[in-house]
């Protein structure tokens, strides 16, 4: 009982001390920032992990469906004065109007009928904003009512613009199989497509799908059997009487997802039209019912299906914009977080621990084991550190958790000179001797006399460690090596630096990740720098 | 004197090591990568010469079937026999024209089978892939040790006056004077910046200066200088045009104007991230003997505080500044950091690294790291010996 009640008054003993030191890293300006920021972003970093963890996270790196919602490469909000307008328009909800009219023709004893159907959708919105939409984009599925009976298809889409201008978007005859075709176009109007898949003769056609293009350098190119390059072609020739340009030519002015909602000024600069848009799409067909009964015409009718999107996208986007893959970079910078947490703590952990305890063993034996355990020591801390970590994860795929274990592989020699010095003196102390006397085993000598007294400052030098780990990680990540599927800071740099964001003047692709990894490292160099004089040993010069 | 032996034989040892666990490093992992490499080439090549090799099976069994004359084909038969692809008496027999169909057949199979060998034997050589992997990096260890020049692979000289050569050597001594221009350059202004700064600032801990230095310390030390290399090229040179583009500048020593602009920026911001660091480590320095006694005591008897900083504080502070001082500026001469030089397209020693792992230039990596590591480790060995016969308070162990 007496036992029990020794250790816990022990326990409570050690409670105190440790509040104490904790209380008194509170008082200098370095740890109260310190401890703020921490708590701050280990909230932050596990609501990160809640809401996104593992599936948002692979998406986040992997995913290419972020440009159906985000604009490209915009600014943040409240770097932009004048914002635009962004429009989202679908058919989904329009009536059309569908006018038929049948044809009979004889032809000797044979009495065919012809049947031209006329289905146009109109759809209308004021754009009302102060700058033309950084982007423009269309999404078009089509299956047509089909069988043997269709004979000719023709669609038209065009925007009504406040103006009495008129662009027409497509004016075609579609080609049609005796199968009935479906063909799912998805077309950025300024940019390049992004993802097509045609469905020809009944069966899905993947069309492989590309990075997205700068958006004043391509214009849009498609196949299948509504043809992008058709669209480009009519657009352009009736912005063409518009502007006297055409946009879709290099070297233009104005993008053409912009100049959609555009309008020249007599003194030549370029300002947003404001007012009301109108849409209008029709399709028609030629259908050939000779001997069909009303039931069947309407079953033939029923079949064909339009899906219509139209997204004028804003010029710009939320606290930290969108990257060049439309993904939000707020975003990024939140995953960025646990990430950041996982590799800094483990590694630095882990490596000061074995750094600590192979000091202690090596300040303790004073014969040529201790010279041994400090070769070794030596040879790992003049070891190049990043060129090895560049040549391994070049080679072999790394992940989050090889990548850790490798930097603990290259970085446990760290504070092993310092321990063993202060080892070195504590090994000479009189109760070592007198364990020693009594016949304890070296093991427990260390473990018990020399490495508890060591465990502290190993505990600051791992905080003020985390700073390098972390910008490690961010350089192999810049070199395109890291963990591919982790969506890090460094990976978010790594797309600015390629991107070339830094001369296109894209800064928020750059500034924000970069001062996270600032941010990151600041909170563990002013925590560390606050709990150094309360556990640094004093030396002897 | 035996310390100082034991001293010189840890020196050794350690190099020797360091230069054997660098040399498998990189020899043996990066070999695996190559083979691959080697062999995806191979398939190139194999694809690229189907046609060719379809014609000679032609003609070949053509021969044999008495549709083509041997005449005719002997071009081709003695072309492909100095390619290494026919054996002497198979040439001869073509050549005669007194082939079985089956034997012809036989050749006609084994082609492709031969040419493979042949190109993967080729492709092996140049990559220096022919000798197993262990071999190699006891060669290349070998090499380094005794100084014998390494032969690199891909990499040649570009600055020297001699270009195009092979020696890792020149390789990797071409570069230093870009690193020195940088950052020897840096370190320089640095330290001339820094001890004035962390000199005021450890006199008056708690001001305006002191927190300056500590909270920028905090700062150049969380960043990568990459990062801050990226935001003053957008400020510096797209934002404002102060100083020229990186990636439109082409740098060497025949144009030193050019050199010169281009080197301003880099060194601009070098400079300002390593103050950061070093001003607070002196700052520290200063501070704890602005506290010890014998500061104290030479203020209390009147001395001028000029005098108290010149005879008293500088003088004990002499010995750990010149060590920093001369680490820093020796060791800059062969220091390079690899992604700032590649931000700021510098041709330095830091970019050289990226190259050669880039392009797989085994030896010119190896020769590089050798020599940094080399020139670390007499640096410290010098300090070490200095430092021993200069304060006999430090235990000769």
């Amino acid at each position: 009982m007496a036992v029990r009640s020794t250790a816990w008054m022990r326990f409570r003993l050690r409670l105190e001390e440790w509040k104490e030191s904790f209380l008194l890293t509170l008082r200098p300006w370095a740890g109260k920032i310190g401890w703020a920021l921490l708590v701050i972003q280990l909230v932050l970093a596990l609501y990160a992990l809640a809401a996104y963890y593992p599936q948002g996270m692979k998406h986040y790196q992997a995913g290419f469906d972020w440009f159906y919602k985000y604009p490209v490469h915009v600014p943040p909000c409240w770097a932009v004065k004048k914002k635009a307008q962004a429009v989202r328009l679908s058919l989904q909800n329009v009536k059309p109007v569908v006018k038929t009219k049948t044809m009979n023709i004889s032809y000797g004893n044979i009495r065919y009928v012809f049947k031209y159907y006329t289905i146009s959708y109109n759809k209308s919105f004021i754009y009302k904003g102060d700058a033309l939409p950084s982007d423009s984009a269309m999404l078009l599925g089509l299956t047509m009512p089909g069988g043997k009976k269709i004979l000719q298809a023709k669609i038209h889409i065009d925007l009504l613009r406040p103006d009495g201008t008129d662009f027409v978007f497509l004016d075609q005859t579609i080609p049609v199989s005796q199968y009935g075709n479906k063909s799912v176009i998805e077309i950025r109007i300024g940019g390049a497509t992004f993802n097509k898949t045609l469905i020809v003769h009944g069966r899905p056609v993947q069309v492989p799908v590309k990075m997205p293009y700068p958006i004043s350098k391509y214009p849009i190119v498609a196949t299948g059997p509504l043809s992008l390059g058709q669209i480009a072609q009519t657009l352009g020739k009736s912005m063409e009487k518009v502007f006297g340009t055409n946009p879709f030519k290099t070297d233009r002015p104005v993008p053409a997802g912009q100049a959609l909602f555009a309008e020249v000024t007599p003194n030549g600069t370029v300002v947003p039209l404001k007012g009301k848009y109108t849409f209008r799409l029709s399709l028609m067909y030629l259908i050939n019912e000779t001997g069909m009964t009303p039931a069947q015409a309407r079953e033939i009718e029923s079949r064909g299906s339009l899906n219509f999107y139209f997204i004028a996208y804003p010029n710009c986007y939320g606290l930290a914009g969108t990257d060049t893959l439309a993904r939000p970079v707020g975003l990024g910078l939140l995953l960025g977080l646990p990430y950041a947490f996982l590799l800094g703590f483990l590694v630095t952990f882990t490596s000061t621990f074995i750094g600590a305890i192979y000091g202690s063993f090596a300040g303790y034996w004073k014969d040529i084991r201790g010279e041994i355990m400090m070769r070794i020591a030596d040879i790992f801390l003049s070891l190049p550190f990043l060129p090895i970590l560049i040549v391994i994860s070049y080679v072999y795929k790394v992940t989050m958790l090889s990548l850790s274990g490798l930097m603990i592989l290259l970085f446990w020699a760290g504070p092993v000179i310092v321990v063993r010095s202060m080892a070195l003196q504590i090994s000479e102390q009189v109760y070592v001797e007198a364990a020693k006397a009594v016949g304890a085993k070296t093991s427990r000598i260390v473990f018990r006399h020399v490495f508890p007294q060591v465990f502290p400052y190993t505990l600051a030098i791992a905080v003020l460690s985390i700073p390098g780990i972390i910008v490690a990680e961010a350089s192999l990540s810049l070199l395109g090596l890291g963990d591919p599927t982790a969506p890090t800071w460094g990976k978010l740099l790594q797309l600015a630096y390629d991107e070339h964001a830094v001369q296109n003047g894209w800064w928020w692709m750059y500034i924000f990740p970069g001062l996270a990894l600032v941010v990151f490292s600041a909170t563990f160099l002013l925590i560390g720098r606050a709990v150094e004089p309360l556990v640094a040993p004093k030396l002897q010069r | 004197m035996r310390w100082l032996v034991i001293k010189i034989i840890n020196f050794v040892i350690v190099l020797a090591a360091v230069t054997l666990i660098v040399a498998i490093i990189f020899t043996g992992p990066m070999s695996t990568f190559y083979k691959s490499q080697a062999l995806q080439t191979v398939q190139m090549e194999m694809r690229a010469q189907s046609h060719q090799l379809t014609v000679a099976q032609n003609t070949i069994i053509g021969i044999a079937k008495g549709t083509v004359s041997p005449q005719d084909a002997a071009d081709l038969i003695n072309k492909l026999y100095q390619q290494g692809l026919l054996t002497k008496e198979e040439r001869d027999k073509l050549l005669s024209g007194k082939v079985t169909v089956d034997e012809a057949q036989k050749i006609a199979t084994a082609l492709p089978k031969r040419l493979r060998a042949i190109l993967t034997q080729q492709e092996f050589h140049a990559y220096g892939l022919d000798k197993p992997w262990y071999e190699r990096s006891l060669k290349y260890f070998w090499d380094l040790l005794s100084f014998k020049s390494l032969n690199s692979t891909v990499l040649t000289t570009r600055y020297w006056p001699t270009q195009g050569s092979h020696n890792a050597i020149d390789i990797v001594l071409e570069r230093v004077p870009f690193s020195v221009l940088l950052f020897t350059t840096s370190s320089t202004l640095t330290v001339l910046i820094a001890v004035p700064l962390a000199l005021w600032a450890a006199r008056r801990p708690g001001s305006w200066i002191d927190n300056t230095v500590v909270a920028w310390s905090i700062f150049s030390v969380s960043m990568p200088w990459w990062w801050l290399a990226m935001v003053f090229i957008a400020f510096f040179t797209v934002k404002y045009h102060i100083f020229p583009q990186p990636w439109n500048v082409n740098v060497n020593f025949h144009d030193i104007k050019t050199l010169v602009d281009a080197a301003a920026l880099p060194v601009f911001t070098v400079t300002i991230l390593s103050i950061g660091d070093s001003a607070f480590r002196l700052r520290n320095i200063f501070l704890d003997i602005f506290n010890e006694d014998f500061v104290t005591v030479a203020r209390a008897k009147g001395l001028p505080e000029n005098m108290v900083l010149r005879k008293h504080v500088m003088r004990a502070a002499a010995p750990p500044l010149v060590t920093i001082v001369l680490f820093a500026i020796v060791l800059s001469v062969f220091s390079g950091a690899i992604i700032t030089e590649l931000v700021f397209n510098w041709p330095g020693l830091g970019r050289l690294y990226w190259e050669a792992i880039y392009a797989g230039d085994i030896p010119v990596v190896l020769e590089l790291t050798y020599i940094t590591t080399l020139l670390y480790l007499i640096l410290r060995l010098t300090l070490d010996i200095l430092y021993t016969l200069l304060d006999p308070r430090i235990k000769r162990a």
